[in-house]
């Protein structure tokens, strides 16, 4: 039965996979990829992860993917725009390049020792501990013990996203030459403000719509 | 391999659903009927007696209604907006455990798939909104989605300093840790429910924070180009999500199905604990609906700062508050 | 026969049942309503005025930095999870920790909150 699932979701999986990549529309693409999700977390579902099923779309559908969708229409191309085709040699490039990485990863995947010790995955888990290995409390005491380190650096990685966002999205405020004087700062920054609403004052307009 | 639990569970599923499905009129009667006596007028009374088959008229004039499709909208994604709007919110109803030991299905991760599918809502507005082709309806989808997601952050926190007091992401677990009155999570956890509840209606777009559809600025918000079912289906979705939400709240804060001391044994201690979990269900609904005839909109500005800069530190403040008391506990006891 | 997915064919039914209320409620006034197009009718609606511009527009880059920031800080949630569950059977190491995990973050929040990340203009 389970065999059965997999198979049905894995070609359900490539299909919605193709059609990300093969849609003219952004927009559409995003809808495949929920779905690819959707059924990419059923197969760790299959494979007695619970916690890791219900995060994968937690984090990919629900956050990350929400983040594309928010730069896809952040850009909105208007139809015009969208059937603006791509050079024929910029395809066959990422063709070869894709098939290239395809065919990496499969040989990496083949090979790797852990594959081909894995045994009859359809046998019945009989240890319980192995029962339990994807649940929350099992892969809790694995990252809160053994892999602390990573843990803690994970942190690290996210703080540079968070400076990173905000560089990028917000302008530095202009420095004074006195940065000490605490009365001035706040007249300072009265009259940045002043100035930044100012200048584009059409621009403004059409931007108070969004 | 026998057929009997299997049918068990089949009949369980549909069961809950029909309910949830037939609380929702009951909820719209329930919400005009409520705001016209607050507002001291006399409501909808005609159709069936006191006005109870007002659902029904509604539903039939809706799906009778033309139709109309703009001639510049994405018609596949115009179509499919309502849809993804409705299938997560009544999907997450699965996990929520209405009394002793009744549920669609005990997952060990309720709380996250709750929440996932709460998320997951997100894709319906926005969709929707964008392939009206309405710049209305664009700024109320994206208004919205930005509004659930900031909220969205403001609730998980929460949800973790619950977790914590618990010990399980499981529903039925937290159920029943809350067996006795005073192990309530609102007891042990007040910040973190008044910081889950603000969020719930934030995640729902009701009023204080109806800002996606706040009349005066964007029309109808996301769906001001839909009519028909299809309107029908957004109020659906917004009624169902409600639902869950004030499930989420009685389940995770309010003592669930439990009446505050231990119920009898058997069928009839579970049908006591279906008949508590309405009640309270039922509670947490009127709350939302006075709320909403009560306080005036929100300005999004102050929407966005009330999540961002209020409940998002008070919340990180309560998981390190609760982390330090239960370890110094631990270490006493 | 051993099947894992077996707990979870509830869920499997009662998303049937929502997907097959939904897909019959999405149909119904396309099969039930009348239809009579009109141009005006079909046109965009912006309060009866004829539609300005396009709706195809780029918006404010806000929404952008509000989605990046929720992705982050949804998985620093993500994170805590697991950790809230086990966290009482590792005592004080499990505590200090989070607090370093927290601590981290709080460094990203506080400078997000001082360059104006979170204010609404």
């Amino acid at each position: 039965m389970d065999a059965f699932v997999f198979y049905i979701s894995g070609v359900l999986s490539v299909v919605a996979a193709a059609l990300v990549v093969t849609r003219k529309n952004p927009v559409h693409g995003t809808i495949y990829l929920v779905l690819f999700f959707l059924l990419v977390s059923l197969d760790y579902l299959i494979l007695r992860a619970p916690f890791l099923a219900i995060i994968q779309v937690l984090v990919y559908a629900g956050a990350i993917l929400v983040l594309f969708l928010f730069v896809i229409m952040l850009l909105n191309l208007s139809e015009e725009e969208l059937r603006e085709s791509t050079s024929t040699t910029r395809k066959g490039f990422a063709g070869i390049l894709s098939a290239g990485l395809f065919g990496l990863l499969s040989w990496g995947i083949l090979r790797s020792p852990t594959v081909r010790n894995m045994g009859d995955l359809a046998a019945p888990v009989t240890s319980p501990t192995l029962a339990k290995a994807g649940e929350t409390e099992a892969i809790g005491q694995a990252l809160f013990t053994t892999h602390a380190l990573a843990f803690e650096f994970s942190s690290i990685l996210i703080l540079v996203a968070i400076l990173g966002a905000i560089y990028l999205t917000k302008k530095r405020k202009q420095t004074s030459s006195a940065p000490s004087q605490t009365s001035l700062t706040g007249l300072e920054s009265q009259e940045e403000a002043g100035q930044k609403h100012a200048p584009a004052d059409g621009a403004r307009l059409e931007k108070r719509l969004a | 391999m026998t057929w009997s639990p299997i049918l068990l569970d089949v009949i369980r599923a549909v069961l809950i659903f029909a309910a949830v499905m037939t609380l929702v009129p009951f909820l719209v009667l329930a919400e005009r009927r409520i705001s016209a006596w607050i507002q001291n007028r006399v409501g909808p009374n005609r159709v069936g007696p006191m006005g109870t088959l007002q659902p029904l008229a509604d539903v039939i004039k809706l799906v009778f209604k033309e139709e109309i499709v703009p001639a510049r909208a994405d018609r596949v994604l115009y179509s499919l907006g309502p849809l993804l709007s409705f299938a997560p919110a009544a999907i997450a109803f699965a996990a929520i455990p209405v009394g002793r030991g009744l549920q669609v299905v005990d997952m060990s991760v309720g709380v996250l798939f709750v929440i996932t599918a709460t998320s997951l809502a997100v894709y319906g507005i926005s969709f929707g909104g964008w392939a009206s082709n309405n710049k209305f309806s664009l700024l109320g989808g994206l208004r919205s989605s930005a509004q659930i997601i900031s909220y969205e952050i403001a609730m998980g926190l929460a949800l973790i300093s619950v977790i914590m007091t618990t010990g399980s992401v499981s529903l039925s677990q937290i159920s029943e840790g809350q067996t006795s009155f005073l192990c309530w999570n609102i007891f042990r956890q007040p910040i973190a429910f008044v910081i889950f509840f603000t969020a719930a209606f934030a995640e729902n777009n009701r009023l204080p924070f109806d800002l996606p559809e706040c009349e005066s600025e964007l029309v109808g918000g996301y769906h001001t180009e839909y009519s028909g079912m299809k309107f029908g289906m957004y109020f659906l979705a917004e009624y169902v999500a409600m639902i869950v939400m004030s499930a989420m709240v009685v389940t995770l804060f309010l003592g669930a199905w439990s009446p505050g001391f231990a119920l009898p044994e058997g069928l009839l201690g579970t049908v006591i604990s279906v008949g508590v979990f309405s009640f309270k269900l039922f509670a947490v609904l009127f709350f939302y609906i006075w709320v909403r005839w009560t306080l005036p909109r929100f300005r999004y500005d102050q929407l966005m700062h009330l999540g961002w800069k209020s409940l998002v530190p008070l919340a990180m403040a309560n998981i390190v508050v609760t982390g330090i008391v239960v370890t110094i506990w631990d270490a006493v006891q | 026969m051993e099947c894992t997915l077996r707990p979870y064919l509830p869920i499997a039914v009662y998303g049937a049942l929502v997907l097959g209320t939904g897909f019959s409620l999405t149909l119904a006034s396309s099969i039930f309503g009348p239809r009579v197009r009109r141009l005006e009718k079909e046109s965009t609606y912006e309060c009866g005025s004829l539609p300005l511009g396009s709706s195809r527009e780029r918006f404010s880059v806000k929404f952008y930095l509000v989605a990046i920031l929720f992705v982050l800080f949804d998985i620093e949630t993500v994170f805590l999870v697991p950790w809230a569950v086990v966290y009482r059977s590792m005592g004080l190491f499990g505590l200090l920790e989070m607090l370093a995990f927290m601590g981290i973050l709080l460094l990203g929040f506080v400078y997000a909150w001082k360059r104006g990340g979170f204010d609404w203009e």
